[in-house]
């Protein structure tokens, strides 16, 4: 008997154990998904050339690049390129075709052998938000070993006049060394190749497989070129449950967007370029980075969110410099607006618009979390709208543009502001959208990029909307927000003692004005209590703005004051 | 609202809205799907609060002068992790390298000095002490099982944002494996992930779904000079750095396995490589291996081209025994002989 305690609790921590792992489940069975549809379509993705890939479509050797391979092939009086896949094996394959207008070659391999092969899928299938994958050998650390595979989402689609699919974006890691790289759904279909590099403000385009697939309508003996497995009934997996999820969280918030246009007196400067194309396989060591380019403000069209049923938008302030002639901004349904400057909240660089008329008969209901709310770790989307100024397609909608990730952080306090951060990809495309939840309900506004953390980084971050919606009244009255100014100067407080110990007050600020003097010790803030001088600037950063009421709690001469002061705008 | 959304035709149609039944049944499939998506999302954040607890901030300080004056000013931010209860941080050698001293941000928000108690130039790893007891050590995951595809978290200190004691954690997958990487520090048998890794993350885990670290991050590659993601990161692997924790727990500086044996640089043209050299004396010289052996296997791997070999090589600590198949005149032949703890001093 006296054995059975020890037994019983490792029984139970067994059993514990066993039911933490039971709740990490659901997310292991993920995994597999992932896994699984790597190991069926990588072994079909080949290397062409140094820095340029290729899938095979067919069992019987079609293989599937990029059109520079053809016109290097043309021009060289070569009539044939080395194609190796990840196991090894490397054949010569001649040149069957080349389509300029999808940017593609068509190779074929004429050795009687079974070579793993990919089927196509339907990118009509595909939406904004989507899972997808690539598979290719960025910057060439792949080399002697199995090509890599990055998951993104699909960022935005184009379409032409009739509707047709163009091109796709794409949140999926692509860099140098994969042209002419696959992308597939997360069912291993064939989905499209690489179009063209992003550069830090676009991402990577993919041309759509339907397009690829029409411009080669038949391989040798009038079949057609690719495998076609008629798809299985798969049933449900995850992946599809997020993608899905992530496609709906992004068209719910689709009704709260419009894409502003910026006509300008004036040709904008020459903007510095975000990022150069060069590539740079260096590989870089921690820390103490050069200064890097600055972030180029964008010509074309940036995101808007309406806030307010009277035509209320806020957008990313930086476009709207000194030179702007008009704002014109288009909604969900394709109506136009004039719109017009309002104020600025200058700690999160954002702008609040006004637009001519009420955007719409139904206001589209925001749907606020609050900040404290929200999990670390939940799923967000970041979701923006653009539509092409001088589309065919003016009737048409905007076109959705999303990126998804994790709320890496509730309160991030990022240079002025009481910040959500977020992984997903946030750019200027994006900035001024939202960031929303899986069911599409507001968690903030996406904040325009800025230094170090750049574009598409990782690094994003969202003013909370419960904090934003709280100041909007003033922004609305035409009042900027800009940060708030004191006037003290501050120590830490000698030996252990904590706050913040003034030591010199300027004249004619707010600390003077309401009687601060030096020598005293700040021991709270709004009835909050400070551990040093640290704190007062991080909290005037997070909370307040000029024109805000602060309150100190202060030691003078052994004696505790309260003392209120108006805060001010910096000199 | 769903029956505005578009229902695309690859026929060529435009928007086609769906009828107004279809509506209610997309709608309630959407439900089904968001609950389904929000169960994942549960288990993520379950997992997010856990990778957090054993990853660390690490900033170093240094002595510079400012008007004459030595004044020790905060110089670089990196990341972490947990691996001992009894305070023991594992991080890179250049994330501490020429500190004055280091100090460590725990995601309970506790700063506490730290010591570089013992390090590995050659592989980037450091191991720091802090004295801090009852920490949560972060377990390892056997890295020989990773497969690409699988997803993970990256946690850590990117530009510094880590270091109010919340760690910044970032989702991905496992792109590639068996990377090499690295310039002044070599990086073998590496893991490439697309989870966001910037400048400052380095030293910092990156974790499997299980919420066990898979490695650790301390290279980017980059396209410019603002050193900012583009979705390329090498992650050290976990088995790697479980093999040589004991040595580095040890204390001292550690060298790698020693065999006295070089190759040359290439990949011979028949698969394999080809020993350069036989250091005299050295355990290798003691089986017999020679100048012209071609390697085609290591403990059971295959040894296809030079990356296989070096990969292989750079996991396995001085007192592993070693297994080589080789190639003399055509015929294959098999040596086995144990590792040293470094190389034998100079005469």
């Amino acid at each position: 008997m006296r054995r059975a305690g020890p037994l019983l609790l490792l029984l139970l921590a067994a059993v514990l154990t066993g039911r933490a792992r039971a709740q990490m489940g659901s997310l292991a069975g993920l995994d597999r998904e992932f896994t699984r549809v790597v190991t069926e379509v990588a072994p079909a993705v080949v290397e062409v050339e140094p820095g340029v890939s290729g899938v095979c479509v067919s069992s019987e050797g079609f293989i599937l690049t990029d059109a520079a391979v053809a016109l290097r092939l043309t021009s060289s009086k070569q009539t044939s390129v080395r194609v190796t896949f990840p196991d090894q094996r490397s054949f010569q394959a001649t040149l069957h075709a080349s389509d300029a207008a999808t940017r593609t070659a068509l190779l074929k391999i004429d050795e009687r052998v079974r070579l793993p092969s990919v089927r196509p899928g339907d990118p009509a299938d595909l939406e904004v938000g989507h899972l997808l994958m690539t598979v290719g050998n960025a910057f060439g650390t792949a080399r002697e070993s199995q090509p890599a595979v990055t998951l993104g989402v699909v960022s935005s689609i184009r379409r032409d006049a009739q509707g047709e699919l163009l091109l796709l974006e794409t949140s999926a890691a692509t860099n140098p060394g994969q042209n002419g790289g696959p992308y597939f759904n997360t069912d291993g279909e064939l989905i499209g190749l690489l179009h063209q590099l992003g550069d830090g403000f676009d991402l990577a385009t993919v041309t759509p497989i339907g397009r690829i697939r029409a411009a080669y309508p038949t391989g040798a003996r009038s079949r057609s070129v690719f495998d076609t497995v008629s798809r299985l009934d798969t049933p449900r997996t995850k992946a599809q449950v997020l993608s899905r999820a992530f496609q709906i969280a992004a068209e719910r918030a689709r009704p709260q967007l419009v894409s502003i246009h910026v006509q300008r007196t004036l040709p904008e400067e020459a903007a510095p370029t975000p990022a150069a194309d060069e590539p740079d396989s260096g590989k870089e060591q921690g820390d103490a980075p050069p200064p890097p380019p600055a972030i180029a403000i964008p010509e074309g069209p940036i995101t808007g969110t309406l806030v307010d049923p009277r035509g209320f938008v806020l957008a990313a302030a930086a476009p709207f410099g000194a030179n702007v002639e008009s704002i014109e901004a288009v909604s969900q349904d394709g109506r136009r607006f004039r719109a017009t400057l309002v104020s600025r909240d200058e700690k999160a660089g954002l702008a609040l618009l006004l637009l001519d008329q009420r955007p719409t008969d139904r206001w589209p209901k925001l749907k606020v979390i609050p900040q404290e709310q929200l999990d670390l770790g939940q799923f967000v989307i970041a979701v923006g709208a653009l539509s092409d100024p001088s589309g065919p397609d003016s009737s048409g909608k905007n076109d959705l543009y999303a990126t998804v990730g994790l709320l890496s952080n509730r309160h991030r306090l990022d240079a002025h502001r009481d910040a959500l951060q977020t992984d997903a990809g946030v750019s200027y495309k994006n900035a001024g959208g939202l960031l929303v939840d899986l069911r599409g309900r507001a968690l903030g506004i996406l904040l325009p990029p800025a230094l170090p953390f750049g574009q598409n980084s990782g690094l994003g971050f969202a003013l909370p909307m419960d904090a934003l919606l709280e100041r909007l009244p003033l922004m609305m009255e035409g009042r900027d927000l800009v940060p708030a100014y004191i006037g003290v100067m501050l120590s830490d407080a000698p030996g252990d003692q904590v706050g913040a110990l003034i030591s010199d007050v300027s004249e004619g600020f707010p600390g003077a004005r309401a009687g601060l003097r030096p020598g005293d010790l700040i021991l709270k803030l709004d009835g909050r209590d400070i551990r040093n001088r640290q704190a007062l600037s991080d909290y005037l950063a997070k909370y307040k703005y000029a024109g805000d009421a602060l309150k100190l709690t202060v030691l003078r001469a052994g004696e505790t004051l309260e003392i209120e002061l108006q805060l001010d705008r910096r000199p | 609202m769903r029956s505005v959304l578009p229902l695309l035709l690859w026929t060529g149609l435009l928007y086609v809205p769906a009828p107004a039944q279809d509506s209610t049944r997309d709608e309630a499939e959407d439900e089904i799907m968001l609950a389904e998506a929000e169960k994942l999302e549960r288990s993520m954040v379950r997992l997010v609060e856990k990778v957090r607890e054993s990853t660390v901030a690490v900033v170093r300080y240094q002595r510079k002068d400012v008007d004459g004056q030595s004044v020790e000013v905060a110089s670089g931010q990196g990341s972490g992790v947990v691996v001992s209860r009894d305070g023991k941080v594992f991080t890179n050698v250049h994330v501490i390298d020429q500190a004055s001293r280091i100090e460590v941000i725990f995601a309970d928000g506790e700063t506490a000095e730290a010591e570089l108690f013992s390090s590995m130039p050659l592989y980037d790893f450091a191991l720091l002490r802090v004295r801090r007891a009852g920490l949560k050590p972060a377990d390892f995951a056997r890295t020989t099982r990773v497969e690409p595809g699988q997803w993970a978290l990256a946690a850590g200190n990117p530009r510094g944002l880590g270091a109010d004691g919340e760690p910044v954690v970032t989702l991905g997958i496992v792109s590639g494996l068996g990377r090499v990487a690295g310039g002044r520090y070599r990086y073998n048998n590496a893991i490439q992930t697309d989870a966001e890794i910037n400048p400052g993350n380095s030293g910092g885990p990156l974790f499997d779904l299980d919420g066990r670290v898979l490695g650790i991050n301390g290279l980017i590659s980059t396209r410019d000079q603002s050193k900012t993601n583009v979705g390329v990161g090498y992650t050290i692997p976990g088995d790697q750095i479980r093999n040589f924790l004991p040595r580095l727990i040890a204390g001292d500086i550690v060298e790698p396995g020693y065999s006295g044996l070089m190759v040359l640089p290439e990949t011979h043209e028949q698969g394999g490589v080809e020993i350069a050299r036989v250091i005299h004396g050295s355990p290798a010289a003691k089986v017999g291996l020679r100048i012209g052996d071609r390697i085609i296997g290591v403990n059971g791997t295959r040894i296809e081209n030079h990356t296989d070999w070096s990969n292989v090589i750079a996991m396995l600590p001085g007192g592993k025994s070693l297994s080589i198949r080789f190639v003399r005149d055509g015929r294959g032949s098999v040596k086995r002989f144990t590792l040293l703890t470094s190389a034998p001093e100079r005469r």
